[in-house]
């Protein structure tokens, strides 16, 4: 009893503070997905289906997939570059580590558009690095590194790289040193003592990255419309229309509502896998 | 503790000259003469003299420290004992709540935004700073949530039951075993919380105030006219700025005050805080306690700050001015109630939706004497018949432009763009309304035709368009021309101007099928507070001087046939500004088209997909 009370204690402040600016704002969101759009874009109160019945269309699953595919490839990537970097730093000699970390965030506060036209002003065809290039002598036409699918991997890798490393950091800065010792003294070799030892203790952090990579990732729209040249819609894009050109605010709202489910879906799998691997392990 | 090795430290240095290659690049334009961050042309220092004397930069950056540095601390402490009671009790709904934890990470920012105004609205909460941090708050523990329980895994319980067995109270054990052992969690998610409050855009630009401006805002509606250097100047300072801080603050960690450590680094964030605050403060206030306040919403890079600052003397009150990007956008904010402008520009089509939705009062003409200084066939048009609702404030139009050292041969219209020479060299606005639209004059209809056999026609060119397209912009497609990425365009005629003063090669073209026109004009909210100091500032922009003074700052068309005489000729001149007289004649503004906006969005969606 005294145990159920402590634990509502402290969860109080978060049950309050969501119940009021979360819970209640999100019901008006899922109670407009099931209303109509008015003839001059306000909202019609006729409950209707509609909007959910709109979305299977096939046009609209490339457009969900082509999103899960961008955002899959940025996870991908910023997990590859980014936890060989979060492992460095978290076991680099304790005097270093803070301020390695403060290096690593203190570009993402300067604002992301700046630094995305900056970027711009980096690869475009009379850009900085062509010029530099072409002057070494390395190749001798611009290349056309700006307004395809590359360029938006690389912007958004930039802008999300640092929600995969602070999460892996936290992780691995807790490892526990003996036990890589140890694993060294039984004679493993580097991968087998990276997979049964730093992998499954670094998990949570991983699993922590991938989701506030791969989930704000869907949300991005200035990256592929900036770097990309906005030539392929995605989900981001088909949501902000919904409410910035078709003014159509049931539609948009229902896409939400879809993307919401689809997603904890996604997470509620990915724990209950990573659980499994869990049990197994150990 | 083994030494590091030399791919480790190869590896590490490759990646931070990734992180700050921009940072270095935004540096040296900072010192970049030319005000289009496109082109190098010498060095200066007035971007940093300027910045220091925007009040406007200065005092959005303020807000945007102090809703950072508000909401990080409330979402540390609210989200450390969230991670901590859920990884320490196991109680019924758990799950429950962990999944709930998580939605405000996957729920799209524009949605999160809207509801929350509209939540703001219906309980009366006023939108300004507050708004913005609880907003902040609510996306920000989530974030800090998640690092601190990942932190919290496999974390040793029996630390804490050994400090118990001790004699420590359960408070003690927290403060001083728990919360050091799971302090970089802490830290990592504070980091990050704090990052997306300096950097959220949307969230902020649906939960802010007229007064409550901050500096992502501010950012976003510069581009139109491409961030100017002062916001490099602005990210260099800060960046020396946030460098001496991390310095300071690991002095002071390596002076060993152990036990102390925590609250000395607290209290100098505090200090830092309310110094930093101050000293904008004292910065950007001009001292302001008039009694009146005027709330303009606005486009953004529309008005310069010199004609506000004139009004606000001659008048002796302060306006409060807000930008936007979008009708849209601004219908969105006027939607969902709880906006308090008093004055608000809109375009033709927007001016009839917001009639029809109830959203505006007509306006008093007897206030505004200099209406009779605009020319009159910028009144009484079809969107607002007799001017009920609306007078006009500037026009523009769209139009074609190429670079003759690129493209040889006449371009006369839309039929060229499908040229299959221009493979991959096209930019166009990113505008559902107007590139359908101009699909739709190519083939001779009318932009606003909603015929669905038309539009077909219009999706298919459209979709045979798609390999000419180097990129859709409608922010700053000028950039695309100036620096040569694209060989031709269809841009907003005050682009067009821009891009030709940087680079002398490009030529505009009056499409021969039809030109696309949009006029703002001013309307009143209903609700507005101060809507006869509004109509006073209508009659005071219709100032010949001022209307002129507008004119030069911003190359949009100026439907003051009295302020014209005052205009410089090279501008007047200007059939990218000024079309000629037949052309306007057969222009076309869009209209509302009512549900069947469906089928453009759908006929978008296709043509992107």
């Amino acid at each position: 009893m005294k145990k159920k009370f402590s634990a509502f204690l402290i969860l109080s402040p978060v049950l309050v503070w969501m119940f009021a600016f979360f819970l209640i704002p999100l019901f008006l969101v899922v109670s407009v997905s099931f209303l109509t759009r008015g003839q001059y874009g306000g909202i019609q109160f006729n409950i209707t289906l509609d909007n959910y019945i709109r979305l299977i269309d096939p046009m609209y699953l490339k457009i969900f997939w082509n999103s899960l595919v961008i955002s899959l490839m940025t996870t991908i990537s910023c997990l590859l570059l980014g936890y060989p970097f979060a492992y460095i730093i978290g076991r680099s000699p304790k005097k270093f580590r803070a301020i390695l970390l403060m290096l690593i965030i203190l570009p993402f506060w300067t604002n992301s558009l700046v630094r995305t036209y900056a970027w711009i002003i980096l690869l475009r065809t009379e850009g900085v690095l062509n010029s530099y290039l072409m002057m070494m002598g390395i190749i001798n036409k611009p290349l056309q590194l700006l307004y395809n699918n590359g360029a938006v991997l690389v912007g958004m890798l930039y802008i999300m790289f640092p929600f995969m490393v602070l999460p892996i950091y936290a992780s691995v800065e807790k490892l526990d040193n003996t036990l890589i010792e140890a694993a060294k003294d039984l004679y493993a070799s580097p991968i087998k003592t990276f997979l049964k030892i730093t992998l499954p203790l670094t998990k949570s952090g991983i699993f922590a990255g991938c989701l506030l990579v791969f989930v704000p990732t869907l949300g991005l729209f200035f990256i592929p419309d900036l770097m990309g040249g906005s030539k392929i819609i995605l989900l981001s894009n088909l949501i902000k229309n919904q409410f910035l050109a078709a003014r159509d605010w049931p539609f948009g709202m229902a896409i939400s509502v879809l993307l919401i489910m689809l997603m904890l879906i996604i997470i509620g799998i990915m724990r209950l896998k990573g659980e499994k691997i869990d049990s197994e392990v150990f | 503790m083994k030494k590091m090795n030399i791919w480790s430290i190869l590896y590490s240095i490759l990646i931070y000259t990734f992180l700050y290659l921009p940072i270095f690049i935004l540096v040296m334009y900072s010192f970049n003469n030319s005000k289009l961050n496109s082109v190098w042309t010498g060095f200066t220092t007035k971007w940093y003299v300027n910045l220091f004397h925007d009040a406007a930069i200065l005092n959005a950056m303020k807000n945007t420290l102090l809703i950072a540095f508000v909401s990080t601390m409330f979402s540390i402490v609210i989200g450390t004992l969230t991670a901590v009671g859920l990884y320490r009790y196991s109680f019924k709904g758990k799950k429950f709540i962990e999944s709930f934890l998580y939605i405000p990470v996957v729920i799209p920012e524009i949605v999160f935004g809207i509801a929350l105004l509209a939540f703001f609205s219906q309980i009366k909460l006023p939108l300004g700073l507050l708004t913005l941090i609880i907003a902040h708050i609510t996306f920000s523990i989530s974030y800090v949530v998640i690092v601190v329980k990942s932190r919290l895994d496999g974390f040793d319980k029996s630390l804490e039951e050994a400090s118990m067995d001790l004699g420590a109270t359960p408070r003690e054990t927290f403060f001083k075993v728990t919360l050091p052992l799971i302090m970089p969690g802490i830290i990592s998610g504070g980091l990050l919380a704090f990052t997306l409050s300096l950097d959220d855009v949307i969230i902020s630009f649906f939960t802010a105030g007229p007064s409550s401006t901050t500096l992502p805002l501010k950012v976003f509606s510069m581009v139109k006219f491409g961030v100017t250097p002062e916001i490099n100047a602005l990210s260099t300072i800060m960046m020396l700025f946030s460098i001496i801080f991390v310095i300071i603050a690991e002095t002071i960690k390596n002076k060993n005050l152990k036990s102390k450590k925590i609250k000395t680094i607290l209290v100098s964030l505090v200090i830092i805080a309310i110094t930093t605050s101050a000293g904008l403060n004292i910065a950007a206030d001009k001292a302001n306690s008039e009694p009146l306040v005027l709330n303009i919403f606005n486009w953004s890079e529309y008005l310069p700050q010199s004609v506000i600052d004139k009004f606000e003397q001659t008048y002796n009150v302060k306006v409060n001015y807000s930008t936007f990007s979008s009708n849209e956008e601004m219908l969105a904010k006027i939607m969902a109630g709880g906006s308090a402008y008093d004055l608000v520009v809109a375009s033709d089509y927007m001016v009839d939706i917001l009639v029809k939705q109830d959203l505006i009062q007509p306006i008093d003409k007897d206030n505004i004497p200099n209406l009779s200084n605009i020319g009159s066939s910028f009144l009484n048009l079809e969107f607002d018949k007799g001017n009920v609702y609306s007078v006009p404030y500037m026009w523009g139009d769209a139009c074609i432009v190429y670079d003759t050292s690129k493209i040889k041969g006449n371009i006369t219209g839309f039929n060229d763009l499908w040229n299959p020479a221009f493979k991959n060299s096209i930019v166009l606005l990113d505008d559902e309304r107007a590139i359908i639209g101009m699909a739709l004059q190519k083939n001779g209809y009318s932009i606003n035709d909603t015929d669905p056999e038309h539009l077909e026609k219009a999706k298919n060119d459209l979709i045979k368009l798609k390999t000419n397209i180097k990129a859709y912009d409608s922010d700053s497609p000028k950039t695309l021309l100036i620096n040569g990425e694209a060989k031709i365009g269809y841009v907003w005629g005050a682009e067009a101007y821009l891009a030709k003063k940087e680079n002398k090669n490009l030529k505009v073209v009056i499409p021969k099928e039809g030109l696309f026109l949009q006029q703002d004009n001013f309307t009143i909210p209903k609700g507005a507070k101060q809507k006869k100091l509004a109509e006073t500032f209508i009659n005071f922009i219709y100032n010949p001087e001022i209307s002129a003074e507008i004119s030069k700052a911003f190359p949009y068309a100026n439907p003051n046939i009295e302020a014209q005489k005052i205009i410089d000729q090279d501008i007047l001149n200007d059939i990218a500004v000024y079309p000629p007289e037949e052309a306007v004649k057969k222009g076309e503004h869009l209209k509302d088209i009512g549900n069947d906006i469906k089928y453009f969005d759908k006929i978008w969606s296709q043509i992107k997909q």
